[in-house]
């Protein structure tokens, strides 16, 4: 599920305290220092400014109007849960099949 | 194709001469049309050799426009003519190969040296390779079995035999015996890409674009990708490919879909392709995420939020609002987002008093949108919804205190504050400064001190306290108590914050401080407290006066300022100390009457520094906060263009009422209205807020109720109000709006001067045209006139002529 809220981000419930909150930041900050992941570390940042207390969420949960991109989603739609490998000999002969040679052929005859 | 046509026909040499011509413009067709017949003429070799040029070029350009199939003919016909060697021949048995005419092409290939192949058309042995590879292998027969690449085929069969077998490290062997410089090179990238995909990527990046093996790597390379990188690949593949990947890669068929969608979509993905892309497949992208991005894509899409509201509703109706006012607010369109928001503060209001915070904050976030004075209300509004939000205070106390001043209104605005907040330094900061304005001793002093209890380091409380200790250190000066006077510019010393307080204990001490009798005009004290204060003569001899002024005593020192010329540099200390004098409040008449005793060295000073607009700005900036307007005019008159900025007709509209702005007419008042919806464009906010207040200031100097209150007589301009009333009150609402926004966007496009010229000029033939003056000094009447020019721009019928206005606004003359 893609992470897009401050609240999942953070990993905690939208009904969370302030101490819980501020919890769950910190452990996260530690598994993701600046010095590791630059971007990461400022999602979760920013994820924290945002909820951090009760001003901050209220003045989330009215004003806030999402922004995701459309790569995030795709991002989350076609993510790989193991790393990726190289294709079997199968698939990759499966390149050289008839359409792939007529496209090389055209292409070369120019 | 140039050689010299002598000894022909005449006949013979023109026909030649056009077919040359159609040779050189590319018509290779009809060249060789020509060429044949001249050849019907005489079996000539030169004809044969041109003809067969015209075939090639011909064959050429069939195949470059990708019709190989009529290009291979055209070769044959070439081949027919010429002499050997043959030119493009690699070119013709890939043509023949691409049309799999291999009845053609393995002659062809049979005639073909090894070296020829490997060294000549090494292209084509590439493309014989990728042949190979890709199960032609037929054609292993037809090449000659001396060359390089039927050598290197039996290396890479071997290769390709262990890759199925999965057997790699075979394969790596393998394709180790293939040499660098091989036709099957790419080939070798793109399987050991295969075997080894870690550095993948980098490798197969080095298979070039002419390669027949390019559109495979940039397949093997999208396989090891995930995300929106592998849709973004998997798009630029061609069709065949993007299956085999997208099969290897495990892809749902719903992910395939999206793939196939995505790739239909030339380029790049518009805002409403992206907001229809996440509504259809949202069950891929998951319900929540989708409808997250949906309603953030609408700030860009604004038509699909009924399709948003079909597929995913909303929880109620503040939500709904809320939404609204949120993308009127990306919009820009504050007017509507303020009524959304009223509508979301009404729901809560239903909901009792547990939403009052939520209120509080819609009002503090409404009040970010609009103008400051409609921003003020808001704040107030929001305290009661919310009493303990300092910073709405501040911003209540800010805007009456600074913005546009309203002292009864910023004293009963401190008043609630203090009591809500009697510890807090920002509060306190505020009620030290109205205590300054004020000159309440007791209370500067009181706040002053608990502002330090609270804050040891506090600026303003410092700075305060050592006003009130130098007032008190002058007072005893005054009775010659000079001891106790040092005890207390000792205190004063205490509280120094800025360094023109430092000179000015230095300038006390050295010069004032002590009997008359004991001072010479410039003994060693007076010379060394003097020459503390800087090198600037005229800043020294300000200083001098200030202090001499404030003691109600006679300057004691009179330096030679009237030549001397000050820098950049030193016009803004002198800038600094008249905002010094003028911040303890202590000026008064001293800071003008110092001001024109140094008046010549400063306006010769400004005269040769009038090029540097900043510092023109700051000095017409304090010139205006000491109200030294015959300075201040001198300093306009020589920025050069002044109406070239906004802020400069406001200087000398100020400079030219000598800062009594009930003096303004209405021609002036529309050009200064002009000059602030110019700075609005330019984001000048300063000279917005200055323009703003000066208009402000001259209506109320002149607002007709004001008058009517203290006069109690009818005045002609409630009487002119009245004939606009009279003369357009039957217009629509609506119509009567839009009218209004054209006038005003008539009056931005034109000076109020030249309006007022064109019509007088445009109506002089029926009208007096004295009369017609007199009346343009009528700010109704002008507005009439301008309303007409707006109705006669939109095209809208208001059934009100110039003849009508002037006749009605005639009899005001009289």
């Amino acid at each position: 599920m893609l992470k897009h809220t401050p609240y999942q981000i953070i990993g905690v419930g939208e009904d969370a305290a302030d101490a819980e909150i501020k919890q769950a930041y910190l452990q996260l900050a530690k598994r993701h220092p600046p010095d590791c992941d630059q971007l990461q570390f400022r999602r979760i940042r920013q994820a924290y400014e945002l909820i951090k207390d009760e001003e901050s969420r209220l003045h989330y949960a009215l004003f806030d109007l999402p922004d995701i991109e459309f790569e995030l989603l795709l991002d989350d739609a076609f993510r790989r849960e193991t790393p990726a490998q190289a294709m079997a000999p199968g698939d990759f002969m499966q390149l050289f099949a008839e359409e792939s040679v007529n496209s090389a052929l055209a292409k070369s005859g120019r | 194709m140039n050689e010299s046509v002598s000894g022909l026909s005449a006949e013979e040499s023109d026909l030649l001469q056009k077919a040359r011509k159609l040779f050189a413009a590319g018509r290779y067709p009809q060249a060789a049309e020509l060429f044949k017949e001249l050849l019907n003429r005489s079996d000539n070799s030169d004809y044969r050799d041109q003809l067969a040029q015209c075939y090639l070029q011909w064959a050429l350009n069939t195949a470059g426009q990708g019709r190989l199939k009529q290009a291979g003919p055209l070769w044959e016909a070439y081949a027919a003519y010429a002499q050997t060697p043959l030119v493009a021949q690699d070119k013709y048995i890939s043509w023949l190969l691409a049309e799999r005419e291999f009845s053609k092409a393995y002659p062809a290939l049979e005639k073909l040296g090894a070296a020829q192949l490997d060294h000549q058309f090494p292209e084509l042995a590439v493309l014989l390779g990728f042949l190979l590879v890709s199960g032609n292998t037929a054609l292993a027969s037809h090449l000659p079995p001396d060359s390089a690449l039927f050598r290197h085929w039996q290396f890479v069969k071997a290769a390709l035999a262990a890759y199925r077998d999965g057997r790699f490290e075979a394969c790596k062997q393998a394709l180790k015996s293939l040499p660098y410089r091989s036709a099957f090179r790419d080939f070798r990238i793109l399987l050991r890409a295969q075997l080894c995909p870690d550095p993948a990527e980098a490798q197969l990046s080095k298979i070039p674009e002419s390669s027949p093996y390019r559109s495979a790597a940039d397949a093997a390379i999208a396989s090891l990708q995930a995300g929106a990188e592998l849709v973004a690949s998997l798009a630029k593949l061609e069709p065949h490919h993007r299956r085999v990947v997208a099969i290897a890669c495990g892809l749902s068929a719903n992910q395939i879909q999206l793939v196939e969608t995505v790739s239909g979509e030339s380029g790049w993905l518009t805002d409403k392709v992206r907001f229809y892309l996440a509504l259809q497949y949202r069950s891929l992208f998951g319900p929540e995420a989708a409808q997250a991005f949906c309603l953030g894509r609408l700030a860009h899409y604004p038509d699909g939020f009924q399709d948003y509201l079909n597929y995913f509703g909303t929880a109620n109706a503040f939500e709904e609002n809320r939404i609204h006012a949120l993308l009127c607010e990306k919009a820009k369109n504050s007017h509507d987002a303020q009524r959304y928001w009223r509508r979301c503060i009404e729901i809560l209001q239903g909901n009792g008093t547990t939403e009052n915070r939520k209120i509080a904050m819609i009002l503090r976030h409404m009040a970010a949108l609009v103008p400051r004075e409609e921003a003020v209300d808001l704040l107030v509004e929001s305290l009661d919804y919310d009493a303990a939000h300092k910073e709405s205070y501040l911003g209540i106390l800010t805007f009456y205190g600074l913005e546009q001043p309203d002292s009864a209104q910023y004293e009963h605005w401190l008043e609630r504050s203090l009591k809500g907040f009697p510890h807090d330094v920002d509060i306190l900061v505020n009620a030290v400064k109205s205590a300054a304005k004020r000159k309440s001793i007791g209370q500067i002093r009181e706040y002053a001190r608990a502002l330090l209890n609270i804050d040891p380091a506090n600026k303003t409380a410092k700075q305060q306290l050592f006003g009130d200790y130098v007032a008190q250190a002058r007072r005893l000066i005054s009775s010659e108590n000079y001891a106790a006077a040092e005890e207390r510019l000792q205190s004063a010393e205490q509280c120094i914050v800025e360094k023109e307080q430092r000179a000015q204990l230095d300038l006390l001490r050295g010069v004032y401080c002590r009997p008359v009798q004991e001072r010479g005009q410039f003994d060693k004290q007076t010379i060394d407290a003097l020459e503390k204060l800087g090198d600037d003569p005229v800043s020294k001899q300000f200083q001098l006066l200030m202090e001499s002024a404030l003691l109600n005593r006679p300057c004691p020192v009179s330096l030679p300022v009237e030549d001397a010329e000050l820098t950049s540099r030193q016009l803004k200390h002198l800038i600094a100390l008249i905002e010094y004098y003028d911040e303890q409040s202590i000026g008064g008449n001293c800071l003008a009457e110092a001001l024109n005793q140094i008046g010549k060295p400063v306006k010769h000073s400004i005269a040769r520094l009038a090029k540097n607009e900043a510092l023109m700005l700051s000095w017409c900036g304090v010139l205006e906060r000491v109200g030294h307007f015959d300075l201040l005019r001198h300093c306009v008159a020589l920025a050069g263009e002044p109406d070239k900025k906004p802020i400069w007709l406001y200087y000398k509209t100020l400079a030219g009422c000598h800062g009594d702005v009930s003096r303004l007419d209405h021609i002036t008042l529309f050009q200064l209205q002009n000059a602030m919806a110019e700075a609005r464009a330019e984001n000048d906010s300063k000279a917005v807020l200055l323009i703003g207040r000066l208009i402000e200031r001259s209506q109320i100097a002149s607002d007709p109720f004001v008058f009517k209150q203290e006069v109690s007589a009818v005045d002609s301009h409630s009487q002119s109000e009245d004939l606009y009333e009279a003369l357009f009150g039957h217009i629509p609402a609506e119509a009567m709006e839009k009218l209004e926004r054209k006038v005003r966007d008539i009056m931005l496009e034109t000076d109020p001067v030249q309006f007022a010229e064109q019509a007088m000029r445009r109506y002089a033939a029926s009208n007096d045209i004295q009369t017609l003056r007199l009346l343009f000094d009528d700010p109704d009447f002008f507005a009439s006139a301008a309303l007409l020019e707006a109705a006669e721009q939109l095209q809208i019928d208001i059934g009100v002529a110039m003849k009508d206005v002037v006749a009605r606004f005639t009899h005001t003359l009289s």
